[in-house]
């Protein structure tokens, strides 16, 4: 009896209209079929994202591909600087560890330490730089000086001291990256939200009583959400290079294998001189790949939300 | 636009490791001068205070001494044409006719005027501080003869290697020890100063006054190069005559090339891994905050039995290299110990035995609990700088993980290591000494009052041990003056030392080195070195000087290396051009 009862119920209340939560996903998903197809459109930015998926899932899946143990100095018994072969394809480094596996684990590190700086630097890029673009007069003027304070600093020798002072490992390194490397994104949001804010919805936002928080979480952020989506993929290459050059500093985690970490051992052993070319070009045009598969997506994004880039 | 300057920045250095590419073509001096490949930083040309081998390099090359070590070891004339002993007295005969290099007399005044300096002023004695400790009176008797009388009767000649200065120009200097001497210098040995700028080339020109006659060369310029690698281009192409300081890979690339000659001697340094078995300053109270574990010798032994020797040797090294156990390598053969009936061998088996049965029970995570009942987490450091010692630390790593001891890995430079150092707040760290042609200094500096005189002072102490034992046998073998005796006492004390496990050795690095035998000829070996004072001074020029070039050939991938590289960044380039096209228009 109860279930008819509630049938009753079900069908008096028929014709209301869906939810306005039902609504926003229906939208947003049909917002992401229509991303994904005008992405589609774009053959490098496929290419490049095609590339990104193969070194992610090379870099997960690095432990079964091989094992930790092929990295530990005293266990391998190849010989030192060996030209590339069947057994390893790439050669081996001047302590007789497989270049190939070396560029499979030091990807973990690369990507992780790029991936990682870069949600730091752009929570704080787009947090900074909203409320230097919503607020006006002398609190966005000590927002705004603050910004430009971190825009001048030179980022890479701010992080070189970091490094420096802070022990050394991948966190550290992720924090000096992330701490220097914000400023820029937090401009380009600040113009972002200026943007947004001058349109009218919001001015009638503000008459009906709307909170800066409501304008905020509600209408800004979901504004500049796009820009923030294409400035990330850009920023990742950008910091997989600053790792690299972290590392090749020696700056970086000594007990982890990374694509930097790797050109300082080919510099400091010699094996350019030496003409040993296996262990140096692998890991420099590793991070060229990679930094250049993020630049095409990057790039393939920007031009969906900027029509006007599309005819070039 | 940031990130892309960045990019430019380390696509610029990735093909700077190409840069042998650019192949100038050697200059053909019209003077015959060597040019050396001056490794490491010049800290200063002052002969007092100057500690580092770069200047002392330079440094031993302008000013002669009584005595100095000859190239097989034994001390030979230098300003002194012989010397007598008779138990403290120490009686030395100038050399006739003795000339600076401006022209003016060298006499007995001027040595005693420079040893009296180092007696007296103590801001002088900082590189001779065993000197002063040793030596009684100082005085010249007549123009040609200085007498030396020393504290007790000592093995070991008070006067060698101690670099006489010119009086007439000294004595007018207001504060000796801080004087940077480069101002056209006066000196006595085969080649002076003419030009020095701080951090870069040392030009120097043949002294025709010195005693030996006026050196076959012109000049000897010890020049800077950024890296090894760039050196060995320029050695190649034959822009620099000598370069030490290579790396297996370095060394190895260079062989069957035409006009070069390597040179590998027999290993005068030994790299150790030293560490602190309670660190405490001279009068014994302990400093800093060295891991407790390691002050049980069980634990010290069993790491230096964890460690395998030979596999860094083959690895590290590439075999250029020799295994031992104390502290003289074997490059000084009079003085090598290595008695197998106390060495013990490689063996992580016994290492974890004896462990066991000290009392460290294995944790859950494979790492030995201390006495405190914590795992066992000792801190090692090294030179990150150094490309041995990295590799090295990632060895040791791994076996000490083997035997339950687990490694925090702490990359560092000098000056922080040297800080740490001196202040004790270190466990272990990776370390090496050149070691001199006499034990005596070796042995000194682990005497126990050798250690600082409080937490943080400079001290040359390598590892801040103290054992009675070890002191009396040290003063014993200093007064010795029966060398076969001695030998006998030395020994003792380096065994005595090994047992300790405070210096545990890692293995003894031959040096390499290689020359253009085209350009410069007769280097007469130093204990096998050829980039020291007597290969410098005997250099004679090639008669017919022919400058090849490196082949094309061998620098191919190379130079391939670096074109792919910039034609990557040229994409990139592009692409982030089309990209800014819009904000440009």
């Amino acid at each position: 009896m109860t279930t008819v009862e509630s049938d009753t119920v079900t069908q008096l209340s028929a014709p209301r209209p869906p939810s306005l939560r039902t609504t926003t996903r229906a939208r947003r998903s049909e917002r992401f079929v229509d991303g994904w197809h005008s992405f589609r459109q774009s053959k490098s930015g496929v290419a490049g994202l095609a590339f990104l998926l193969l070194v992610v899932l090379g870099a997960c899946f690095a432990p079964w591909l091989a094992h930790e143990s092929l990295l530990d100095v005293t266990l391998v018994d190849n010989d030192l600087n060996e030209p590339p072969s069947w057994e390893n394809p790439l050669g081996t480094d001047p302590l007789g560890r497989s270049v190939l596996v070396m560029l499979l684990w030091g990807s973990r590190i690369s990507l992780l330490v790029g991936v990682a700086a870069t949600i730091m630097c752009m929570f704080l890029g787009t947090l900074i730089g909203i409320l230097a673009g919503h607020f006006t007069g002398w609190r966005s003027a000590i927002v705004m000086r603050f910004i430009d304070f971190f825009l001048v600093l030179p980022s890479l020798v701010l992080a070189i001291v970091l490094s420096t002072v802070l022990q050394r490992g991948m966190w550290t390194i992720i924090i000096a990256l992330g701490v220097t490397s914000w400023a820029g994104t937090a401009r380009l949001v600040r113009a972002q939200t200026l943007t947004i804010e001058a349109r009218s919805y919001i001015e009638r936002s503000i008459a009906l009583g709307a909170s800066h928080r409501h304008i905020i979480s509600r209408h800004v952020l979901p504004g500049v959400m796009p820009f923030i989506m294409a400035s990330t993929t850009l920023t990742v290459g950008s910091a997989i290079i600053a790792e690299s050059t972290l590392s090749f500093l020696g700056l970086g985690d000594p007990s982890q294998v990374s694509w930097g970490s790797m050109l300082k051992l080919s510099l400091d052993s010699g094996a350019a001189t030496a003409g040993y070319w296996w262990f140096v070009l692998p890991p420099g045009l590793a991070i060229v790949a990679v930094v250049l598969a993020f630049t095409l997506v990057g790039r393939t994004i920007e031009t969906m939300i900027n029509p006007t880039l599309r005819a070039r | 636009m940031r990130y892309l300057k960045q990019f430019v920045a380390i696509s610029a250095s990735l093909v700077l490791l190409g840069q042998g590419t650019v192949a100038t073509a050697a200059t053909v001096s019209p003077e015959a001068v060597m040019r050396v490949n001056l490794s490491g930083t010049i800290d200063s040309l002052n002969p007092f205070t100057a500690s580092n081998q770069a200047a002392l390099n330079v440094l031993t090359l302008q000013y002669e001494s009584l005595a100095r070590s000859g190239p097989d070891g034994t001390n030979v004339p230098d300003l002194a044409s012989d010397w007598t002993v008779d138990d403290t007295v120490w009686t030395y005969h100038l050399q006739p006719d003795l000339k600076w290099s401006d022209g003016e007399p060298l006499t007995s005044k001027d040595v005693i005027w420079t040893l009296n300096e180092i007696l007296t002023n103590p801001a002088l004695a900082t590189q001779n501080g065993s000197f002063v400790d040793s030596i009684d009176t100082v005085s010249a008797p007549d123009a040609d003869t200085v007498e030396i009388v020393t504290m007790t009767a000592q093995a070991t000649n008070p006067a060698a290697g101690l670099m006489i200065v010119p009086e007439h120009i000294w004595s007018d200097i207001a504060e000796p020890d801080t004087y940077e001497n480069t101002d056209s210098p006066v000196g006595s040995g085969p080649y002076v100063l003419e030009s020095y700028e701080r951090g870069g080339a040392a030009i120097m020109k043949a002294n025709p006054e010195f005693w030996r006659g006026a050196p076959a060369l012109d000049g000897v310029h010890f020049i800077v190069y950024k890296n090894t690698d760039a050196a060995i281009q320029a050695l190649r192409t034959g822009e620099l005559d000598l370069v030490g300081g290579m790396t297996t890979a370095q060394y190895d690339s260079l062989e069957g090339v035409d006009g070069i000659t390597q040179n590998e001697a027999l290993s005068t340094n030994y790299s150790n891994l030293s560490v602190n078995s309670g660190a405490a300053d001279s009068s014994g109270n302990p400093i800093g905050n060295g891991s407790v574990t390691l002050q049980d010798p069980i634990v010290r032994q069993a790491m230096r039995q964890a460690i395998d020797q030979q596999m860094l040797v083959d690895r590290v090294l590439g075999g250029h290299g020799s295994i031992g156990a104390g502290i003289i390598p074997p490059g000084r053969p009079n003085w090598y110990w290595d008695d197998s009936s106390v060495v013990d061998p490689y063996s992580p088996d016994e290492a974890n035995a004896s462990l066991d049965a000290a009392g460290y029970t294995m944790g859950a995570d494979g790492i030995r609990l201390g006495k405190d009942g914590n795992p066992i987490q000792i801190r090692m450091s090294y030179n990150a700088a150094s490309t041995a010692n990295s590799q090295s630390a990632e060895f040791l790593q791994s076996w000490f993980k083997g035997i339950g001891i687990g490694i925090i890995p702490q990359p560092t430079d000098w000056d922080q290591m040297s800080k740490d150092l001196a202040e004790g707040t270190y466990d272990t760290f990776i370390n090496g000494w050149g070691v001199g042609i006499d034990p005596d200094y070796m042995l000194s500096i682990n005497l126990c009052s050798a250690r600082p005189a409080t937490a943080g002072a400079d001290s040359p102490a390598g590892e801040k041990w103290c054992d009675p034992e070890f002191d009396r046998l040290y003063l014993e073998q200093h007064s010795e003056t029966d060398e076969e005796k001695r030998k006998v006492l030395v020994d003792q004390a380096i065994e005595l030392q090994y047992t300790a496990a405070v210096a545990i050795i890692l293995y003894y690095p031959n040096p390499l080195q290689a020359y253009r035998s085209d350009h410069v000829t007769n280097l007469t070996p130093y204990a096998g070195d050829i980039d020291y004072y007597w290969a410098y001074a005997d250099a004679e020029p090639v008669a017919s000087v022919d400058d090849k070039a490196d082949s094309p050939a061998r620098l191919l991938p190379v130079g391939i290396g670096g074109g792919v590289l910039v034609a990557a960044l040229a994409i990139f380039l592009i692409v982030r051009r089309r990209k800014t096209a819009a904000d440009r228009e």
